[in-house]
């Protein structure tokens, strides 16, 4: 790529004073930018790792649920099992706060609201263990679920970060800090040919000037 | 906020036994139910079977990326997870990464 120059400069010292100072917030930025980038890829890490384990932990356990729930369906009949789901009271509601991570907001599912542990509501006379069981397996899969949402929402407001940052970063490193410094030098060497020019022209006068006396 | 569950019925049963009460299984439709969930404001947490999830597709996608809430999350149904299907995060992590990131 050809270096280009930013457009509308004239070359004259005052320009090449804001374009040193211009330069100079650039780099600073960009290396601002970079270890922000750096620190959120790292976290990121971080949360992805927990997601990838709890989401397995939550298959195994699904399979095991629905073993029990199928069990109970061939004991009670499957009209029964809904019907004794429909029994079951409601879990309560969730609240959402907001964590920051430098300056990435990032939801937190507050659980307190939540019912912390399950009891049976239908008759044990015309049910079965099994159906405890799936219960329980059912509930605690919810729990795991709730963390599990918590960690995806944070992904992705992470992963947006992520991107502008890593955006603003690449167009400071290969746009505007070589553009900048392009335009230094396209200063700085128009300045030294109008020096260069001058002293000919003034060593040309003084020439002159002597041959005349 | 309260958390909802678009599923199939088997799966409808075990989370109403966990004490979910919003629970929508779609019959026919899936689109119909899903604006109908869409309107809704005050569900916090939606699970959302795989399954279901695929046929949605694109509406599913576009929504994800414009809202914050509800929170979205992809569950296996009875038979185990689908086999090719790519969940969202994964898509999202690939695409800020670079990489897959995956640990064994």
């Amino acid at each position: 790529m050809a270096e280009q120059i930013i457009e509308g400069v004239s070359p004259t010292r005052m320009d090449l004073l804001d374009i040193r100072k211009k330069l100079i917030l650039a780099k600073k930025g960009h290396k601002l930018l970079e270890e922000k980038r750096d620190a959120l890829v790292e976290r990121f890490f971080d949360i992805i790792d927990k997601k990838n384990q709890l989401s397995k932990d939550i298959g195994e356990e699904f399979k095991e649920a629905f073993l029990s729930l199928i069990q109970a369906q061939m004991i009670l009949g499957e009209s029964k099992v809904e019907e004794s789901s429909f029994l079951t009271e409601s879990i309560g509601e969730i609240l959402f706060e907001e964590d920051n991570i430098m300056g990435v907001k990032i939801p937190n599912i507050n659980t307190q609201n939540l019912k912390t542990e399950i009891k049976p509501s239908y008759g044990f006379f015309e049910t079965c263990s099994k159906l405890d069981d799936a219960q329980v397996s059912f509930y605690n899969i919810l729990m795991k679920l709730i963390q599990l949402a918590d960690l995806e929402a944070g992904i992705k407001s992470l992963a947006v970060e992520i991107e502008k940052t890593k955006r603003r970063v690449n167009v400071l490193e290969n746009v505007l800090i070589p553009k900048l410094v392009a335009t230094r030098k396209y200063i700085e060497m128009q300045l030294e040919e109008r020096e260069r020019e001058d002293f000919l022209r003034r060593k040309r006068i003084k020439a002159i000037l002597e041959s005349k006396k | 906020m309260k958390i909802a569950v678009l599923c199939d019925n088997d799966t409808a049963v075990g989370f109403r036994l966990a004490g979910i009460q919003d629970v929508f299984i779609p019959d026919g439709s899936k689109k119909e139910i899903w604006n109908k969930i869409c309107e809704r404001d005050d569900i916090g947490i939606l699970f959302i079977t795989e399954k279901i999830a695929e046929a949605l597709g694109k509406y599913l996608k576009d929504y994800r990326v414009s809202h914050d809430t509800p929170i979205i999350v992809e569950i296996p149904n009875k038979k185990g997870r689908l086999k090719d299907h790519v969940d969202f995060i994964s898509q999202l992590i690939k695409k800020a990464v670079g990489v897959e990131v995956e640990k064994r």
